[in-house]
């Protein structure tokens, strides 16, 4: 099954492949019976591979999603939750650190720390109620990715993964780039009780990229015959033991990487990008190009399908001196961000992407150490963008000096459920079987902000 | 939502909301004392009635059966011989059993029990016994070889840590002995300057903590090394995070920052020497990497300690060889160093507001921990700083958790999965297990015994439970045709083996040994150089890489620099105390088997062992890879697809014979397969 006979189908809706072809014939029926449920409810005609693409619970606003985590907790009193009482309040109270300004048609309040994103303010749809429930870093960046402060569950992007399958050929369906290794680490990605499959990818960006992706010892039909000998060593065991959602996820990861070796050097590859696409990201500005890259290398996975993707920026736990130090991270993801923003638009693609920014806290109105500001996990901002939301938009409210949210809540799994809804999935109805009992991404609870949905 | 964390709530109530939601049951009810189960002192479970007597061979089965007979379950039937005793071998030594073993054991006349038995009594004799479950047991202790954090410098003598570890598991020491001398080895007499040695190189537990290194405040250094020491002690053998208290009550546990404080004071107290010094403002700068500053060791032979020897053993003797000129610069091994701990300035440590390091507040004794369910920590002398009587008090028969905890990493290892899922989790978000009364017999055998680890492994593997075969094994259930695999409890209760991936360690070792390169010396001394730097971009470096022959539990673990391949294979992050590992299955572990140098160089080493032999046919060299590599013979027919593989292969035209590229892909393939990577 040589690589280059898989039929190009960008949008990727219906496309049996090689790849495709050899999960039926090696997996289907075999693990998947948690899946059929879904499936039948979907109408499928027949049971498919995990990653084939899924028919949604309802209609969805995007198919695509992008988390740009901003790990550390980013000040949202300084950038997009405009407190003028604090401004005036002085004592204890710390102002903010830039100067608010009203942005586009739309006027929503963003601070001079994003001018480059402030000019796409009426694209977002700005959270100003967010809440967690604990202001602890490891507790909040796993509840904020699985929902859970403490227990292994599985993550959005593999939630989503499992739900929606992916739109990718050669390429996982669920990329993390540059993930933290602590706080949580892999399980910030994991797949938890979920099939192996549905778990995320970690990708580096530049020379990190993905190690071992080069074929250097064998001819290309010589590793394509070892590997045929190896998946039908591996299908022999599955064939004893049919239940063993372990092994139908190492046997796709065979064919993945396969696959891997042609698309990722590939898609990795910026090199090719025109001029004022380099630019458009900060690719060639130190300051930006970490993050610019992270971006673009997102924008071309999207084009290849990927299902969910997540961007890392650290270092936004600024207890000391928000002037600087939140100005410097500001300034090394306004650009990228911005121009990943303009990107999307003129591609077409950012009405079917959701585009999701935010750490995992906000930042206390009151001093923390010098210039600084503690942790808030009781009234935040994140922000939407693209697939579905209300644009130029604001929802949600802090009290007047940003102590907590008081309007507009929206806890982890309200923002959960939102986030699946977007994507054309009911967090009620996403279940997994798991130790006798349903699980969910948003445990017993979780509320669609439809106020936010276009 | 759950909100659980509100301070002055009445904490029982706490409690049971916490255990009541994480079962998804909305209850208000919440009794008045509830304590958490782990808290309660070990009950002397005595073995429940069932009615397949025939089927139990201990009484860890009879715990086992009794609870799938309430569901109307039966175990799966018993895994085959090949099966058991690559299962058993990678458990006990991690690696795999030997042609002449796996030979051997399915000979034995003796039946499967007798077999077993034998096969593991010997195993557990061997000195790669240690350097499995030693290694276990440093992924609980954040191990590392470096301090990692803001400036990365090496620890030049964690590895004598290492190596003690090793060597303990080996001897089979008491773990009340183990616990007693990592924290408080040098305050226990000894009979010979060995025993001193060994007794005060167990105390670098406490010295491995990642800390910062270039924090500006001395105070907030302190306690943050102090923190560490809580931190490690309190999560490695009680399986509580008592660390959260640092800064406010305990939202959960019943621990509060009186408590932190007390046991504080205990650290407070202690002198760490780590071999690395630090900036604070107060003391101005010091050598990150300073030999001044490491544990002396009497000497062997005079029983007294000694100079520093001549050679390089700071960040400053570092420099002035690298300003010669000189670039592959080594520390110097001194036979009479290490790190570990010491007692300081004995002093009750004040309490810190927020845990803000100068906001003090009044400062409790040291060592007066009132934990409810837990029993009370001895008095303190006023000339010590506690660590003993620390040790007593987490040994002590009355401190229920040290014994339930380890045995549950011991259950863990040995079957994927505790009896308490979390491991390292005793505290309230830790719901009663299923299996309770299984763990606290175990735990109170484990006591009984004489706290002998060697003894715990053995009964849980010559348990049936332990010698089950996977899903295909189980029989067929009765009047239940609707169940299917997501729904069958079996093996949430134990009633059937599940597939484990190997972990790094295994899976590295045992591609070397097939490359015929492993060797089981030590490496000797210092394997680590350079002077450390910010993170990632620290100039510390490890002198054995990837390909070194060592078995990988001696590779230095530096802190945000491990190769790649680490954490592709859910190697812990050493920053962290990590006692059960994360299992992933994706496609870079595909890569790395498929395409890395590693992989390739230890098939063409295999392929030259099978290949040496001019005697062997084919198919004769292909029954000896299937055998070393998966430990099972061939079937017919995979022969005939391995003699097919190697005919259909086109080696390339290059000075390497064609004979051997086909082997090395044959035996690359095998490397590659599920069999190989997992243990059933």
């Amino acid at each position: 099954m040589p690589v280059n006979e898989r039929a190009e189908d960008k949008d990727g809706q219906e496309c049996p492949s090689s790849r495709r072809a050899f999960l039926q014939q090696a997996a289907c029926g075999f693990g998947w019976l948690a899946l059929t449920a879904l499936a039948a409810q979907a109408e499928t005609p027949t049971v498919k591979g995990p990653l084939a693409p899924k028919q949604p619970h309802f209609k969805m606003k995007a198919k695509r999603a992008i988390f740009l985590f901003m790990e550390g907790g980013p000040s949202q009193l300084d950038t997009f939750d405009w407190k003028p009482e604090l401004a005036r309040a002085g004592g204890r109270y710390l102002a903010p650190a830039f100067p608010f300004k009203q942005r586009g048609d739309s006027g929503l309040w963003i601070s001079d720390a994003f001018p480059q994103l402030a000019q796409h303010a009426d694209e977002l749809c700005l959270l100003n109620g967010m809440t967690t429930n604990n202001a602890g870093h490891q507790q909040a960046v796993l509840a904020m990715h699985t929902g859970s402060e403490n227990l292994v569950r599985p993550s959005l992007g593999a939630w989503t993964v499992y739900g929606l399958g992916s739109m990718a050929e050669d390429l996982p369906g669920f990329v993390t780039i540059n993930p933290v290794s602590h706080l949580g680490g892999a399980q910030n990605y994991g797949s938890a009780f979920l099939p192996a499959t549905f778990q995320g990818t970690r990708l580096g960006t530049g020379q990190r990229g993905v190690p071992h992706i080069a074929n250097r010892h064998l001819s290309e039909g010589d590793q394509r015959r070892q590997l045929d000998f190896v998946q039908k060593l591996n299908r022999r065991v599955l064939a004893q033991d049919p239940n063993q959602p372990d092994l139908e996820g190492l046997i796709q990861s065979y064919e993945l990487a396969y696959q891997m070796q042609t698309s990722v050097p590939e898609t990795l590859d910026l090199s090719r990008e025109p001029a004022h696409i380099r630019e458009l990201y900060g690719l060639d500005d130190s300051a930006t190009e970490n993050f610019g890259s992270q971006c673009l290398l997102a924008r071309r996975l999207m084009e290849k399908g990927v299902r969910f993707i997540q961007l890392t920026s650290t270092g936004w736990d600024h207890h000391n001196n928000i002037r600087e130090s939140l100005g410097a991270r500001a300034a090394s993801v306004d650009r990228p961000i911005a121009g990943l923003l303009s990107d999307l638009k003129q591609k077409g693609m950012l009405d079917e992407t959701l585009v999701i920014w935010g750490g995992e806290f906000g930042r206390q109105p009151r001093e923390d150490n010098p210039g600084g500001r503690g942790h808030a996990n009781r009234g935040y901002t994140m922000w939407l963008a693209g697939g579905g939301v209300k644009r130029g938009f604001r929802y949600g409210a802090t009290d007047e000096l940003g102590e907590q949210a008081v309007e507009g809540k929206l806890g982890t799994h309200d923002l959960h459920a939102t986030l699946l809804h977007l994507l054309g999935l009911d967090h009620e109805q996403l279940t997994f079987r798991h130790a006798g009992r349903d699980f969910r991404l948003t445990d017993v609870a979780g509320k669609v902000a439809k106020e936010i949905i276009a | 939502m759950r909100r659980l964390a509100r301070v002055g709530i009445v904490r029982t109530t706490i409690l049971s909301l916490v255990i009541t939601t994480m079962i998804g049951v909305v209850s208000a009810c919440a009794a008045e004392d509830a304590s958490l189960w782990s808290f309660q002192p070990l009950r002397g479970e005595t073995a429940p009635t069932i009615r397949d007597q025939a089927w139990p061979r201990s009484d860890v089965d009879r715990f086992i059966l009794a609870k799938l007979e309430e569901q109307k379950l039966s175990p799966a039937r018993d895994a085959d011989r090949a099966t058991l005793i690559r299962r058993a071998s990678f458990d006990l030594v991690g690696l795999p059993p030997s042609p002449e073993e796996i030979a051997a054991f399915s000979a034995d006349s003796a039946n499967d029990d007798v077999a077993l038995a034998r096969f593991v009594d010997r195993l557990l004799q061997s000195p790669r016994f240690g350097e499995r479950w030693g290694r276990h047991w440093l992924d609980a202790v954040r191990y590392a070889d470096s301090v990692g954090k803001s400036w990365n410098a090496p620890f030049t003598y964690a590895w004598r840590y290492r190596d003690y570890v090793i060597d303990s598991f080996n001897q089979d020491k008491p773990f009340d002995r183990f616990v007693t001398e990592q924290l408080a080895g040098d305050l226990l007499p000894s009979r010979s300057a060995a025993q001193e040695r060994e007794q005060r190189i167990a105390t670098g537990f406490l010295a491995l903590g990642s800390i910062s290194l270039q924090e500006g405040s001395r105070e907030q250094s302190i306690m943050d090394r102090v923190d560490d020491q809580i931190d490690v002690t309190t999560r490695a053998f009680l399986g509580l995070t008592v660390s959260c208290a640092r800064c406010h009550d305990h939202k959960l546990d019943p621990v509060t920052m009186r408590d932190y404080y007390a046991l504080a004071g205990i650290f407070y107290s202690t002198r760490l020497w780590t071999g690395q010094g630090t900036h604070t403002r107060e003391f101005g700068s010091m050598d990150y990497v300073d030999g001044d500053l490491l544990l002396r060791l009497p000497d062997l032979v005079s029983g007294k300690p000694t100079e520093l020897s001549a050679g390089v053993h700071s960040m400053s003797d570092f420099q002035d060889e690298w300003r010669t000129g000189r670039r592959d610069i080594r520390y110097t091994t001194d036979p009479n160093r290490a790190m570990g701990a010491s007692e300081g300035d004995i002093r009750d440590c004040e309490i810190r507001l927020k845990g803000k390091p100068y906001d003090r507040d009044v400062a409790p004794s040291r060592g007066i921990v009132r934990i409810a369910g837990l029993p009370e920590l001895s008095d303190i002398p006023a000339s010590a700083s506690g660590r003993l009587q620390l040790a007593r008090w987490i040994t002590s028969r009355e401190n229920p958790l040290t014994a339930r905890v380890f045995v549950n990493r011991v259950w863990s290892h040995l079957f994927g999965r505790g009896i308490v899922p979390l491991v390292d989790e005793f505290g309230s978000v830790s719901e009663e297990p299923v299996h309770r009364e299984l763990l606290d017999h175990l735990a109170q055998q484990f006591v009984a015994d004489g706290w002998s680890i060697k003894k715990l492994i053995r009964a849980i593997m010559l348990s049936r439970t332990y010698q089950l075969g996977g899903w295909a094994l189980l029989p067929v259930p009765h009047g239940n045709e609707e169940m299917d695999g997501q729904e069958c409890p079996s093996s949430e209760l134990f009633g059937r083996a599940t597939p484990r991936r190997l972990d790094w360690e295994a899976i590295r070792d045992s591609l070397l040994l097939a490359s015929g390169r492993l060797t089981f010396d030590r490496p000797p001394g210092i394997q680590v150089a350079g002077t450390g730097g910010k993170a990632r971009g620290s100039s510390t470096y490890s002198l054995l890489k990837i390909d070194a022959q060592y078995r990988t539990a001696y590779l230095p673990v530096l802190r945000s620099l491990m190769p790649e391949e680490y954490s592709t294979f859910d190697f812990p992050d050493p920053h962290q105390i990590q006692g059960q590992r994360e299992v992933t299955t994706v496609a870079p572990q595909a890569l790395f088997f498929m395409n890395s140098d590693f992989v390739v160089e230890c098939a063409r080493g295999a392929a030259e062992r099978l290949l040496k032999d001019d005697s062997l046919t084919s198919s004769q060299r292909v029954r000896l890879a299937y055998l070393r590599l998966l430990s099972r013979e061939p079937l017919v027919d995979e022969v005939s697809d391995a003699l097919s593989l190697l005919r259909d292969l086109q080696p390339p035209a290059s000075p390497r014979s064609p004979e051997q590229y086909r082997w090395t892909t044959l035996v690359q393939a095998l490397m590659s397969s599920a069999e190989f990577r997992y243990v059933r």
